[in-house]
This record gives structure tokens, C-alpha cells and sequence, in this order.
């Protein structure tokens, strides 16, 4: 257990409760589509402030993230390896 | 994105209240772990019920100086509203909301499909030509001495420049971050004074957490405006991290919003001044990342608006001191129709906090209005008439919203949820009428105070 909270992988499943655990430990964790998603690094760096990160902590922030972020604005490009609006839509599509 | 990634979930998430809202976090302690698990998703849920939720909220974090009797006028107040919003809205049960979320995500792809992420380059050469034959306008009559309509034509010149600002701020020109910045900083700083920078930190929270009494900053307007209930207790602002009293100057103030309103929008722009300034002088913005150098840029341009507008305009080109306090106050005034514009949309909505469960679609639909307006007056309104559409998809370009517009409206119909448009006038009604209720409310609690006050509470 101890090892899978400090040192988790990208494709861990994490439970509420662990995720619960890492947010009372301090850590900005949302979720993104089924992905969960620690801002901790990137809160200093993102252009629309730290506080909407904030408001996101221990939500799904799918849907603000897909109405608010741009697929080609810079930061993303260098930190997000590839996430973009047509991608999450066109993901979502092959769900439905 | 991904490199941010340390796992993935399973099945559906329930939403946790945010620690800066006031969520409760427990760790997870030796002993307890895999055991505590399952009966910990179950009661971790910190706003399972509502109930907890709305008493978390109407709780601040430091000691109310509200009396008993004042507590329970304002919490019956706070109940009635957010039954009433629970009566009119879908239930928040999971199945509920996953639907309207389905629902927008296909409603957003249809939007995407359909092509209304293009900017409509055209339109914005129109807005470019009006803003010049303003510009050049107010010159020529300034240059002629017709000092008061010159300054007229200056106040609706940056009124023009707002919406291009806004429409910048949200990338929705290019939708390219750098193009659109630095054409949103140019507009606010070197043709308006004011920092697009501070703009967006404020907007930004304000589109997550929209007319959120402790979150919102741009419902917060204590002690001059009480846009809710909410406010007439102390309130916590989570976005200036400190409390909003309702003090005695409050007391006296928010009883008269209802005439105090106009005038008080009237003299927004000052207020603008003193916001933009401070977050430029403190170096409140990104120091980090691509942003970093913006607020040079700003502090800057603000310097270039100062020449031009108070020592080229005002102090060379009008001779006498009367002529140029009448066309600093002509020009800053104008600003009253765009300021109304602001609250418009949203300062007769709902206020109440529904809680973790609500998607975001549905939070946006509940707190937000159109209003209705002739193809041929967008202009005037300057998009700001498109609210609701703009609130669910911030990144699509202004003239497109219209058409988005419809769209909503269909799919509000559709998926059961309120959409609100109302007219100019009737918008202004209401607004009137939803601050001359906190107002009258505000003055009672005054007199519960009066009374109580021999009672050996100050």
C-alpha cells in the first residue's frame, strides 16, 4: 500500500479513497476523463492562475478543462504530451 | 497533460467538495487502509446530502458576528432560495447529471462539427472600422473643442474595445495563446489603462465557480452591493483570501443598493483602475511559465495610455481645468451601459450552491441568463448578450454565438434543464428587484441589530 501511494504509475488504479489520501496530503489532484491528473508542478506555470486549478481539486474537471483549454496553446503543447480538443471529442465519440 | 498523470480510475467519479470550498480530507493512517476503504468511498462523500454541504457553506471560517436571530432570518432566506432552485432544475442524483453531461458533450461536438470554432475573420474588420470612425470621431470633435460629445465618443470607444478584449481574453479571436494575449493586453493597457491580466485571473474564476457567493469575485461587491443573501453575513472570499464583512458600513450602504446600483456601475471603470493597478504593482499574475513577462508589457502600456489620455488629451488638447474634469468624468461615465452589460447576465440568478453532485452545464444554465436582442444591435451588446452560450463554450468566437445560441436553447429544451433570456429592460427589472430584496433584508437586520444592541453586543 505504502509503495503505491508514494510512488504510483501512470496506469495505477487508484481508488477514492487513496485519491482522498493524496489530497489531504497536500497534493492538487483532479481528474481528467478517467485519468487522474496531479497539477502540483504545473499550478506555478499555468496561465489562467491557480485558483480555477484549485476549484477542481478532487472533481472530474473534464469538462471545464475541454471548455476552457485550448489544444494549441503553448503550454500545453510542451507539458500535456498531446492533449487537444478534437482529441477528447473525438475520444468521447468512439465511447458513446 | 500526461506527464501530470499518476493514475487512472474506474468507473464513474463522485465529485469531492475542493479543499478551497471548504472540503474535509482524511488520510489515509497505518492499520486502517484497504478495510477503511470501502465504507470510505461510501462516507467520504463529503456532501453525500445537501444538507452538510449548505451548512458547510453558510459556516465561515472565523467566528459570525451575526446574532442568533439574524442567523436564522438569513438561513430561512438561503433555504427558500435553494429549494426553489432544487423545484426548477433536474435532480442531482448521478443518472440525472451524467446525462446532461452526456448530453453537452455531444451538444459541444455538434458546436465543434459545425464549425463555430472559426473565427468569422470578417466580422472582426467591421469591429475594427467602428472602432477607428470612433476613435476618429471623438479626435476631430476634441480637435474642434466640442469637448463633452468628444469625450462621449472616447467612452464608447473603449466600450467598443472591451468586447474585443473579452473576446481576446478567452483566445477566441485566433485561438492562438500569444496572438490573441497580446492583442487583449495592447486594447486593455495602451488604448484602455487596464490590465487584461488581472482581467483574466478575476474572469477565470468567475467562469469555474460562476456567481458563487464565497468564490466568485465577481459577485463580491461588499460594502458597497449585496448581489445575495449569501452576503449578509461575513463571507469568506476564497478569491481575496479574506473575510467580507458585513460591517456598519455595509449596513447603511446595502439597504440603498437598489438606487445606489446605477450610480455606483457608473464609476465601475475607477473601480477597474485600482483593480488593475494593484495586481500589476503587487506582481499578482504568473511569474512563471509563458506569461511571465506580460506584466512588464502591461505596466508598460499603461504608461502609453497615461500620455495619450492624460497628457496629450486632457492636458494639452483642453485648455482650462473645468473642460477636463468634464471630459475625464464624460468619458469614464459612459461606461454605465457596458458595466450593466456585466451584471446583467447574472446578478439576478441563482446564487445558491448546489453542491459536488451538479455538472458543470447545469451550474452554468442556473446562473446565468441571455439577453435578447436584434441580429442587427449585436454590435451594441457586443456578445455579451450570448452569456449562457458563452459560459458553456468560453473559447467560440463571438459572432458565432448567435448561432450557438440556438443551439442551446434546443438542447436546453431537450434535456429539461431552465434557459433563461429576458429583455433588456425586464433583466434590468429584475436585477432592481432581486438587490431591492437583499436590500430591504439588509435593513432589517439592521433593526434586529439596533434592538439587540442594548443588549450589550458592541
Amino acid at each position: 500500500m505504502a509503495t503505491k501511494l508514494t510512488n504510483p504509475t501512470k496506469e495505477a488504479i487508484l481508488s477514492r479513497r487513496e485519491i482522498e489520501h493524496f489530497i489531504a496530503s497536500g497534493n492538487l489532484i483532479f481528474i481528467l476523463d478517467d485519468k487522474v491528473i496531479k497539477a502540483d508542478a504545473w499550478l506555478k506555470y499555468h496561465p489562467g492562475g491557480q485558483k480555477p486549478i484549485q476549484h477542481m481539486v478532487g472533481r472530474d474537471a473534464t469538462d471545464e478543462v475541454t471548455a476552457f483549454v485550448f489544444s494549441d496553446q503553448p503550454f500545453l503543447e510542451e507539458n500535456a504530451d498531446g492533449l487537444s480538443t478534437d482529441f477528447i471529442l473525438q475520444r468521447r465519440r468512439n465511447r458513446w | 497533460m500526461v506527464r501530470y498523470q499518476i493514475g487512472v480510475i474506474e468507473g464513474q467519479w463522485k465529485n469531492f467538495v475542493p479543499p478551497i470550498q471548504g472540503g474535509i480530507f482524511r488520510r489515509l493512517e497505518a492499520g486502517c487502509g484497504e478495510e477503511d476503504e470501502s465504507s470510505g468511498s461510501e462516507s467520504t462523500a463529503i456532501c453525500e446530502d445537501k444538507e452538510t454541504c449548505i451548512r458547510r457553506r453558510s459556516k465561515s471560517p472565523t467566528p459570525n458576528l451575526l446574532i442568533p436571530e439574524e442567523i436564522s432570518l438569513l438561513s430561512t432566506q438561503t433555504e427558500k432560495e435553494l429549494a426553489f432552485d432544487i423545484a426548477k432544475y433536474p435532480s442531482l442524483d448521478a443518472e440525472t447529471q451524467s446525462q446532461i453531461i452526456e448530453s453537452y458533450r455531444a451538444l459541444h461536438a455538434r458546436v465543434h462539427d459545425s464549425n463555430l470554432y472559426a473565427c468569422p475573420y470578417t466580422a472582426y474588420i467591421y469591429e475594427a472600422l467602428r472602432i477607428l470612425l470612433l476613435l476618429s470621431t471623438s479626435l476631430i470633435l476634441l480637435h474642434t473643442q466640442y469637448y463633452i460629445p468628444s469625450a462621449l465618443t472616447l467612452g464608447l470607444f473603449w466600450t467598443q474595445l472591451v468586447f474585443l478584449a473579452h473576446d481576446a481574453g478567452h483566445l477566441a479571436i485566433t485561438h492562438n495563446y500569444h496572438i490573441d494575449t497580446v492583442i487583449g493586453m495592447s486594447i486593455a493597457s495602451i488604448a484602455g489603462g487596464l490590465s487584461l491580466g488581472w482581467w483574466k485571473k478575476s474572469h477565470n474564476v468567475h467562469h469555474v465557480v460562476t456567481n458563487s457567493v464565497e468564490h466568485d469575485p465577481d459577485n463580491q461587491h461588499l460594502p458597497i452591493l449585496a448581489v445575495s443573501t449569501g452576503f449578509l453575513g461575513d463571507v469568506f472570499s476564497s478569491y481575496h483570501n479574506r473575510l467580507l464583512k458585513f460591517d456598519r458600513i455595509a449596513k447603511m450602504l446595502v439597504p440603498w443598493q437598489r438606487w445606489s446600483y446605477y450610480p455606483v456601475l457608473a464609476l465601475g471603470r475607477l473601480n477597474l483602475y485600482v483593480q488593475s493597478y494593484t495586481f500589476l504593482l503587487q506582481g499578482q499574475g504568473p511569474r512563471k511559465g509563458v506569461a511571465w513577462w506580460h506584466r512588464y508589457f502591461e505596466i508598460l502600456g499603461v504608461g502609453i495610455f497615461w500620455y495619450w489620455y492624460g497628457h496629450l488629451i486632457l492636458f494639452k488638447s483642453i485648455p482650462s481645468l473645468t473642460p477636463r474634469i468634464a471630459f475625464l468624468l464624460t468619458s469614464h461615465l459612459t461606461s454605465l451601459p457596458l458595466h450593466i452589460m456585466f451584471t446583467l447576465s447574472h446578478f439576478s440568478m441563482s446564487t445558491s450552491d448546489l453542491g459536488p453532485k451538479e455538472s458543470f452545464p447545469q451550474k452554468m444554465l442556473r446562473t446565468t441568463m441571455d439577453v435578447s436582442c436584434r441580429r442587427e444591435w449585436d454590435w451594441v451588446y457586443g456578445g455579451l448578450q450570448f452569456q449562457v452560450a458563452h459560459h458553456l463554450f468560453p473559447r467560440v468566437p463571438r459572432h458565432n454565438l448567435r448561432k450557438v445560441q440556438g443551439m442551446v436553447e434546443e438542447w436546453a429544451g431537450d434535456v429539461g434543464v431552465r434557459y433563461e433570456r429576458r429583455g433588456w429592460v425586464e433583466g434590468n427589472w429584475r436585477v432592481l428587484g432581486s438587490l431591492g430584496e437583499v436590500g430591504r433584508l439588509a435593513g432589517m437586520l439592521g433593526e434586529v441589530v439596533d434592538g439587540s444592541e442594548e443588549k450589550g453586543r458592541y
